[in-house]
């Protein structure tokens, strides 16, 4: 069924042709009975009829014999003729029980009105005596008519008892087929519209758990409804929707993951790019080397040149340790200065180095290889191409809830794009700006620790903050 | 909730539905038929009327007749009164001859309205009159003719088997009505030849109309304690006669002699007081008492003397 009115419609037409059929069986059994009784009870009328037919003639036969007159005989005439006329009815009614008597009756009826008429003609002609002696008769006649009369409604009753009793018997019978045919449509009415509300129901109730199950995030189960109604149609759209639902899901947990794999191997790459780098040289015989070269440049007398020595065993040293330790700042700070007295003694006057250092400040953690990168940009991308050299400013200070390090040169400068170049460099490739901003958005979580500013010809300074907890922040600032 | 529902009304469906079948068919079996209308046409009526319908004898004869008259698709009525009532009994005769029946078999009663109505009323209608059983004489009814017993004889030989137990001057009593029917006259003649030339005493005792049958039954005992015979032409009075004589004397001194017309005569018969009685053939004359009427019907001419049926003189047990 196609749609859920179309169900009503059925339903509604099943309950009306069934209880109109009903109807009209039981209309007409009970027509056929009322018929019967009908046919039963006209002709006792008619056989009683015929009785007060007879007594009416003997009246007015009396009334002509006692005065006669035109107006007496005319009335007589026409009971006659009445009692004539309906002698053939009473012919109809004979059926094989009563046929003796029916017949015995009509030829009563012809006797009575042959000897009325006689008596008629006798008074007419003024014979009284004899016209008396036949009206005795005429009476006999009328009361063989009562008798017979009694005698035929004996026998009709009789003959129509069984008839009757069955009458009776057939109107219980219906009666009891009626009732049991309500009790029967009634169960049938029932289970029809129990059944109807079912099909309504069922699929509504189904609908309502799967949005149960949709809304606690169980994207998984069918929604199945049998039916091929609306409810159907409402039901397959639910299910669309779950299905839809259910892949951006999948596509999304697919992309995360991607990600997230991606990112990792990433990582190991620079992991084992750094490792390798790491394991090109032999660090002991490096350090070895130089140790020997400072001793050496001390025993010749070159002291400078001993202590270059040791800032660059100190700088290869800090290098090759695990570069994803936290360090403390004042290491930080000790590789740049070895970094910048090795360069200044390459550079000699054309760099030079100030330092403003809080000293209270510098036990802070940061990820190591942060600073000295900055200053070799520093050194050789501001300072180097700059004929008569500049100087290189260092400083470590609170500032607003943070340790505030800056390094500021007086070098060449950069554009505004070549310092967007900077932030868009790849942090993988090798450990420079992008890099540092990067690592320290990894170890804090927080990507504001960085900012950089410069102009063409006046210089760049680049600030690193170190973020405090409130109780740092608090006992430093007192 | 479901499953439990659908069950238990598909189980009411199932019940209802053989009940109500059940129902239809009971209502359909008790279909009231009418007796259907009679389209024959007018079928011969003819009329049996008596005025002792309470007698086995007369049962015996409407069944003759009946059986003979369904036989030939004739339409008999039984008429008549109960107990010797004359008014109803010539009632229903009238009511016959008005109702212009094809033909009447009568016990025959001897007086003068039941001459009227067989020789006037019944011969105006053109009616045939047959007297069974008990006839009348033909010259003031006019009726066809006779068939029964031919009394006279039934009654002569009746005498005879009496009068052959009889001494020399002993007594045969003979009780008849003091206003005896026809019958009743030809059986006492039948008796007067029997007795004729006989040397037995016969006493005719009258019981008058008047007169408790008992009290006259009882005077009669009284002034015959002698007689040893006797005979009633009224089957019906032996019944008292029996009752009186037990009362005064033994039995089986006494021959009783009657005919088996009577009210009682079974029972009488199986007292085994009885010695002789004409036994006649009611049956047989139903039966010929149609046959006959449908001859005059059908044209015939009939014997107005009668048509004798046949009888026996049997031992009274």
């Amino acid at each position: 069924m196609r749609k859920i009115q179309n169900k009503i419609w059925v339903l509604v037409m099943i309950a009306v042709a069934i209880m109109g059929a009903i109807w009209l069986a039981l209309t007409h059994v009970m027509e056929e009975n009322q018929t019967q009784s009908n046919e039963m009870l006209k002709r006792y009328m008619e056989i009683n009829a015929m009785t007060q037919q007879t007594s009416q003639l003997i009246t007015s036969l009396n009334a002509q014999i006692v005065e006669p007159s035109t107006h007496h005989r005319d009335v007589t005439y026409t009971h006659i003729d009445r009692i004539q006329n309906v002698q053939q009815h009473v012919l109809q009614l004979k059926n094989a029980e009563n046929a003796f008597d029916i017949m015995n009756y009509s030829h009563l009826l012809a006797s009575l009105t042959d000897t009325s008429t006689r008596i008629l003609n006798l008074i007419d002609e003024q014979e009284m005596e004899e016209a008396n002696r036949e009206f005795k008769e005429a009476n006999r006649i009328a009361n063989y008519v009562s008798d017979t009369t009694l005698t035929l409604l004996s026998s009709e009753l009789t003959t129509y008892d069984e008839v009757y009793r069955n009458l009776i018997e057939r109107s219980q019978a219906l009666n009891q087929l009626a009732f049991i045919v309500l009790c029967w449509i009634t169960a049938v009415l029932l289970l029809g519209t129990y059944w109807f509300s079912a099909t309504l129901t069922k699929p509504v109730k189904q609908l309502t758990t799967a949005a149960n199950a949709l809304a606690q995030g169980k994207f998984d189960t069918t929604i199945d409804v049998h039916s091929k109604d609306e409810l159907a149609f409402l039901a397959q759209t639910f299910d669309y929707m779950r299905k839809s639902i259910n892949r951006s899901i999948d596509e999304l947990q697919q992309k995360a993951q991607l990600e997230q794999e991606l990112q990792q191997s990433q990582l190991l790459l620079k992991e084992s790019q750094l490792k390798s780098l790491q394991n090109q040289v032999n660090p002991h015989f490096l350090f070895n080397a130089l140790n020997t070269l400072s001793k050496k440049a001390y025993l010749d007398g070159a002291e400078e040149t001993s202590d270059l020595l040791i800032d660059v065993a100190g700088l290869l040293r800090y290098n090759l340790k695990n570069s994803d330790q936290a360090v403390k700042l004042a290491d930080e700070l000790t590789v740049c200065r070895q970094y910048m007295q090795i360069q200044q003694a390459r550079f000699s006057d054309r760099l030079q180095f100030e330092v403003d250092i809080d000293r209270r400040l510098t036990d802070v953690m940061m990820p190591s290889f942060t600073l000295q990168p900055l200053i070799e940009n520093a050194v050789i991308h501001g300072i180097e191409p700059k004929e008569e050299g500049g100087t290189v400013t260092l400083k470590v200070a609170l500032h607003d809830g943070s340790v505030r390090i800056e390094i500021h040169d007086d070098g060449l400068g950069m554009h505004a794009q070549q310092i967007a170049a900077l932030w868009q460099a790849d942090p993988q490739e090798h450990i420079g700006f992008a890099n540092v901003a990067m690592r320290l958005t990894l170890f804090f979580g927080r990507s504001d620790l960085m900012d950089i500013q410069s102009e063409v010809g006046k210089g760049t300074t680049i600030h690193i903050y170190i973020p405090l907890e409130e109780a740092e922040y608090a006992y430093f600032n007192c | 909730m479901d499953k439990r529902i659908v069950a238990f009304l598909s189980i009411c469906i199932v019940l209802f539905s053989f009940l109500g079948i059940r129902a239809m068919v009971h209502v359909f079996e008790t279909k009231p038929e009418l007796p259907a209308a009679s389209t024959a046409t007018e079928m011969k009526r003819f009329v049996l009327i008596t005025q002792e319908r309470n007698t086995p004898f007369w049962k015996k004869v409407a069944t003759g007749a009946e059986a003979e008259a369904k036989k030939r698709g004739i339409a008999l009525k039984v008429m008549g009164s109960y107990s010797t009532d004359d008014t109803s009994f010539l009632r229903d005769m009238e009511l016959a001859i008005h109702a212009r029946v094809d033909g009447i078999l009568v016990q025959g009663l001897d007086n003068k309205q039941f001459q009227q109505l067989a020789q006037v009323k019944a011969a105006y209608y053109g009616i045939p009159v047959i007297t069974i059983g008990n006839d009348v004489p033909i010259d003031s009814s006019l009726r066809k003719t006779y068939v029964g017993t031919d009394q006279q004889l039934a009654a002569k030989r009746l005498a005879e088997s009496a009068v052959s137990t009889l001494k020399r001057h002993e007594q045969l009593v003979v009780m008849t009505s003091q206003s005896p029917s026809y019958s009743e006259k030809q059986r006492l003649k039948g008796v007067r030849a029997a007795v004729k030339g006989q040397s037995i005493e016969l006493v005719v005792w009258r019981t008058p109309v008047e007169e408790e049958l008992v009290d006259t039954t009882q005077r009669l005992l009284n002034e015959y304690p002698q007689a040893t015979a006797f005979m009633t032409l009224n089957a019906s009075d032996m019944t008292t006669l029996v009752q009186e004589m037990a009362k005064r004397m033994e039995m089986l001194r006494v021959k009783l002699y009657t005919f088996d017309d009577g009210i009682d005569i079974e029972t009488l018969r199986a007292t085994g007081k009885l010695n002789r009685i004409v036994v006649q053939q009611p049956t047989e004359m139903g039966k010929k008492g149609v046959q006959l009427l449908e001859k005059w019907q059908s044209g015939e001419a009939l014997n107005p003397n009668g048509y004798n049926t046949s009888f026996t003189i049997e031992e009274g047990l």
